[in-house]
């Protein structure tokens, strides 16, 4: 099974202490022992139902707004406590971003939708144009719609929208960016932006994927997080986490070895 | 196989004749509707002048201008009183309560309100808005009374409008770091305002074009121009009344004006609602 590297002294961007998770009774999720390295790409891999999006939204508390969840265990973002009493989940949030599966920008201009963020921080008007510019810039859009930053965001293609999530998370200068499954209803094309994207952001900014795809995880990711819910009668879990190159050439364990090569999933 | 084949076209025949019985039940609909308005434009048109909208009731030809003045501010003073709290009880309904007893609760209230007659409302309003909080016959007790008829039609209108808007636009606000408050205010609000709005209009017509409830609460038979929300009024909808069950001598044509001019102005400002609607509506699609 999984321990935490110890050979860092320090916290890492998040740690995972035996996390779990239950909708009302039922137990979801447990067990989760993870540490997530600052600036790099760590894909959350594992068949449908395996607790990979539950986990995600343990990092930013989302589940919370979920009712009825219960998380287990300790997260530490940065050496916190994100579930100790004096955090504020809304404050949390600014420091942990999310993209979400299908695009979800909000009815209004594609300036708008960056400032959105930024507006409900408090952020002065006078650094906004800025900040707008730059968030676009490095979500690769700005290119593409700098000419019409007024225009509403919905005449934007799909690929362009997830863009726009993901400048729009940016706007709030997070420390980590939580993205489940972004680029699953995308066409290829839109969906290599979105990996290169991906690419140029880790320098700067920790990034959680989860995905099905697992060609994808193998492009994009420095490590790989395997999970499985072997049966209905017990709850998923992390069976194995390491470097993505190990994981997908030499894993350790047995499952994960027939998931990866595709004999179940 | 023969049996099969009666089947078949036993099943055409049936479909055939529900076709024509579902069709002629939307038609009837469509001819009943033209046939009121038809009728109304018949009786009222020959009334429509200028002396009659702007002139006073005791005059000859008699106006109804009184009237038109105490239903609008009747209407408006509804709109003040059931807006807020119907959209606001609206938004609680959709984006704060949890599923449970108290709920429950207030949806069954809801229903119960949807469901008395509204002259019943009009001696509830009489009993506590006019005698027991002393408001007297004026606009005041008469919007209240009406306010209280059309909250359940503006809260059921908000909680609809609001949950067409999906779970999406929400998660990701608050994934921004933004609080629920500020996520219905900046995104959720603005998206559903054109279900609210029509919701709310179609509400405060019914209001604009009720007699019971409020001929114990706001209105008087003949009576001047309101000058404070605490005089009584005259309105449309109970002028008509009068003028059709008890006139000294019959005056048809005051009914029918008063009538066509009641169901015009409501008209105009459903076609107002409905045209900001559709403009809204071009540029928000889901």
């Amino acid at each position: 099974m999984v321990s935490l590297d110890t050979q860092h002294p320090k916290c890492g961007a998040f740690d995972l202490k035996d996390v779990s998770v239950a909708y009302g009774k039922e137990v979801a999720l447990a067990g989760v022992d993870l540490r997530i390295e600052p600036a790099s790409v760590t894909a959350l891999i594992g068949p449908s139902g395996c607790g990979k999006s539950t986990l995600l939204r343990c990092l930013n508390r989302m589940n919370d707004e979920l009712g009825d969840v219960t998380v287990g265990g300790t997260i530490l973002l940065d050496c916190e406590d994100i579930y100790a009493h004096d955090v504020d989940p809304v404050e949390l949030r600014m420091r942990v971003g999310q993209v979400f599966q299908k695009p979800n920008p909000f009815p209004m201009s594609i300036y708008d939708n960056v400032a959105y963020g930024p507006r409900t921080h408090g952020v002065p008007r006078s650094d906004m144009d800025a900040l707008v510019e730059d968030s676009l810039r490095r979500a690769a859009l700005w290119d593409e719609v700098k000419g019409n930053l007024k225009k509403h965001a919905f005449e934007l293609s799909g690929g362009q929208q997830q863009r726009l999530c993901i400048a729009r998370a940016l706007a709030t200068t997070p420390e980590v960016l939580l993205m489940d499954e972004p680029a699953s209803a995308l066409d290829p094309i839109s969906t290599q932006m979105i990996e290169d994207t991906i690419a140029e952001l880790k320098s700067d900014v920790t990034i959680v994927i989860v995905t099905h795809n697992m060609q994808q995880a193998a492009r994009i990711s420095d490590r790989t997080a395997f999970m499985l819910r072997e049966s209905m009668d017990r709850p998923a879990g992390l069976i194995e986490v390491g470097d993505t190159r190990i994981i997908f050439t030499n894993p350790s364990d047995k499952r994960t070895e027939s998931y990866i090569t595709g004999r179940f999933g | 196989m023969r049996l099969s084949v009666d089947r078949v076209r036993r099943a055409r025949a049936v479909e055939a004749v529900m076709k024509v019985v579902t069709g002629s039940a939307a038609a009837g609909v469509v001819l009943t509707a033209v046939a009121l308005l038809v009728y109304l434009l018949v009786r009222g048109l020959p009334a429509m002048n200028l002396r009659f909208l702007s002139g006073l009731p005791l005059q000859d030809p008699p106006g109804i201008w009184p009237a038109i003045v105490g239903t609008v501010w009747l209407t408006v003073g509804t709109a003040v009183f059931a807006l807020p709290v119907g959209i606001a009880a609206g938004i609680y309904l959709s984006e704060y309560a949890k599923r449970g007893r108290r709920t429950r609760l207030i949806r069954l209230s809801i229903a119960n309100m949807a469901g008395v007659p509204s002259v019943v409302y009009g001696l509830f309003g009489a009993a506590l808005f006019v005698m027991m909080l002393k408001l007297g016959l004026s606009v005041l007790s008469g919007a209240l009374t009406l306010a209280c008829l059309t909250l359940p039609v503006i809260i059921t209108a908000t909680e609809e409008a609001l949950r067409q808007i999906p779970a999406d636009l929400r998660q990701a606000s608050l994934a921004l770091g933004a609080t629920r408050w500020r996520t219905i205010r900046k995104v959720v609000l603005p998206a559903a305002a054109p279900g609210i709005v029509t919701g709310s209009i179609l509400g405060l017509s019914r209001a604009a074009g009720e007699t019971a409830p409020i001929m114990f609460t706001a209105v008087f038979f003949l009576t001047g121009l309101p000058s404070s929300p605490l005089d009584k009024v005259m309105a449309l909808p109970y002028h008509i009344f009068i003028m059709a069950t008890q006139p000294v001598k019959p005056q048809p044509l005051v009914v029918w004006g008063s009538a066509l001019v009641l169901v015009a102005g409501i008209s105009i400002v459903n076609i107002a609602a409905a045209a900001w609607r559709s403009r809204a509506r071009r540029k928000v699609r889901w």
